[in-house]
């Protein structure tokens, strides 16, 4: 595997006087990988992932995209367009008026020419599943639409990785169901490496592997499948399992079905209690 | 209530005049603003009211549009016409009412400034009726563009211009769903004196601000980490072309303008 990204042994506060809100974490992002960071409010992963392209700066160790130092300003726009990065406001990340200028916006920051900016702003709409929108206003658009959008506008300057910090977060369940299956869909088919902030357990059984963070530190690192398994590590990272999980687990302990160990979807869970009933 | 806001007055067509380049269209409005100005004969306000007819059949606009914008303007119209008419003491006095003379002069002054005022507004809507706020901002800009070796940060201007518009839908419903939140909780905007209800909106500017302030900040985050930098050199997504129609429209203004001129001094 190849490694896109290295965090070595960050360390950052915000200001001199205040605690570490990062503490000494090592990480690195493969290609084509999708890598979920989980932990509660305040355990410093959005801090983490305004790193990972220089937004912020590490007071101690680096960060390496490509090759590249975030700490060095020259290199700063080469390592944005690497590393593109969607938040959590939809309505907060959308420059232009309507939906092509503002794919059209990072475009125009690193200077593509014009003549070749229709076809990036066509080709990434459509990867989104946004074609037809190209002279919506933002303000007609539902949220999840418009996150699409911010997503089509990183996916222009042809990134090798996304960061989505808690970009589903302000969505409906269906908005966020489409932002997922999008994003699996770049992961596969562009082969781009997906880094999502989240403390959605649907988005972490996603990923391939899971870092848990608890007060700026890394206390856990793994596939999704061996971490969802660890009820006490995600209750300590003050992360609820999703309710199928929860069901099938109360049914093994208060009423001592012999349930499957690992149950972590609808489907699962579904399967279990099928299975069960046909047994008996 | 906030709900399908049009920002400005743009009407979408297909017209020549929504066809022009906005440089173009900016530039035939200001001269022919200066020709109104020049004119003091009456061939000179025909030619001018004939080209301004000319316009508005070209534009296809419905003529509803351009009424609205005349609605404010018309009593400044009204006003300024009686005003010349009874204070213009010049030619032969025509009839008196009361202590009242009307000259001459009066008639032909209040006519004149009338008119200049009414075809200025028709104008000036033609050109926010058939161009869009962000294409105004992209000639303004270009237009301006020579200015930057003054170190007059055009490009800034117009990107906050353009940012502007991006978000006044934005803040409008945001300021609709607080004072909603407002009302539940017993906030009356619509009774009470002028004083109450101009106070119980201090209540929903508060929480508009801060919030202002908090999607500044996070949209400046997202502008930094797409690359944006300040100053910086960029390229252009929305193009503007300069064809040979806008030439053309600009030379029938030149050419009025010296019409206009010559009358001028030949008188």
């Amino acid at each position: 595997m190849v490694s896109l990204l290295a965090v070595n042994n960050v360390s950052f506060r915000y200001q001199p006087e205040m605690p570490l809100v990062i503490k000494g974490i090592n990480l690195t992002i493969n290609e084509g990988e999708w890598l979920a960071v989980v932990g509660h409010n305040g355990s410093g992963k959005s801090t983490l992932a305004k790193m990972l392209n220089g937004l912020l700066q590490p007071e101690e160790g680096s960060v390496v995209v490509d090759g590249l130092f975030t700490n060095h300003e020259k290199d700063l726009s080469l390592i944005r367009k690497k590393v593109g990065m969607v938040f959590q406001n939809p309505e907060n990340q959308m420059v232009a008026t309507t939906v092509k200028d503002d794919v059209a916006f990072g475009l125009e920051n690193i200077a593509v020419p014009s003549e070749e900016m229709k076809d990036r702003i066509e080709n990434s709409l459509k990867k989104v599943g946004m074609s037809g929108y190209e002279n919506a206003e933002p303000h007609h658009l539902s949220g999840g639409q418009k996150q699409r959008v911010a997503i089509a506008g990183v996916l222009a300057m042809k990134p090798s990785i996304i960061v989505l910090d808690e970009a589903t977060s302000m969505l409906d369940p269906e908005g966020k169901t489409h932002l997922r299956e999008v994003m699996k869909q770049l992961q596969v088919n562009e082969g781009i490496s997906v880094v999502s902030i989240t403390h959605d357990l649907e988005e972490m059984r996603q990923a391939d592997r899971v870092v848990v963070m608890k007060e700026g530190a890394m206390i856990a690192e793994g596939t999704s499948k061996d971490v969802l398994q660890q009820k006490d590590l995600l209750e300590q990272a003050g992360l609820m399992l999703p309710l199928p999980a929860r069901v099938g687990d109360r049914l093994k302990k208060e009423k001592g079905w012999p349930l499957p160990k690992s149950v972590t979807n609808e489907e699962e869970l579904v399967e279990a209690l099928w299975t069960l009933k046909q047994k008996n | 209530m906030f709900k399908n806001i049009i920002i400005g007055q743009y009407i979408p067509g297909t017209s020549m005049i929504h066809g022009m380049d906005p440089r173009a269209k900016l530039i035939v409005v200001f001269v022919f603003i200066i020709n109104l100005f020049i004119a003091n004969q009456f061939v000179s306000f025909s030619l001018l009211t004939l080209y301004v007819l000319g316009a508005f059949f070209l534009s296809k606009v419905p003529i509803r549009f351009f009424l609205k914008g005349l609605r404010l303007i018309a009593i400044i119209i009204v006003v300024t016409f009686l005003l010349h008419l009874f204070m213009t003491r010049e030619g032969e006095p025509l009839f008196s009412v009361g202590f009242l003379t009307v000259y001459e002069g009066g008639v032909k002054q209040g006519a004149m400034i009338s008119l200049r005022l009414f075809l200025l507004v028709v104008m000036t809507s033609m050109l926010t009726l058939t161009t869009t706020p962000i294409a105004l901002t992209d000639g303004l800009e270009s237009l301006f563009n020579p200015l930057k070796k003054f170190g007059v940060p055009v490009y800034e201007f117009a990107l906050m211009m353009s940012i502007s518009l991006r978000f006044i839908p934005t803040l409008l419903m945001e300021t609709e769903k607080i004072m909603k939140a407002q009302m539940a909780r017993g906030a009356n905007f619509l009774h009470g004196s002028l004083v109450k209800r101009v106070k119980a909106f201090v209540p929903v500017l508060v929480p508009l601000f801060i919030q202002a302030f908090k999607r500044a900040d996070e949209l400046a985050t997202a502008m930094e980490s797409r690359g944006y930098q300040g100053g910086a050199e960029r390229t252009r997504f929305r193009q503007q072309n300069w064809r040979g129609l806008d030439t053309f429209v600009l030379l029938t203004v030149v050419a009025l303008m010296f019409i206009v001129l010559a009358l001028r001094w030949l008188s």
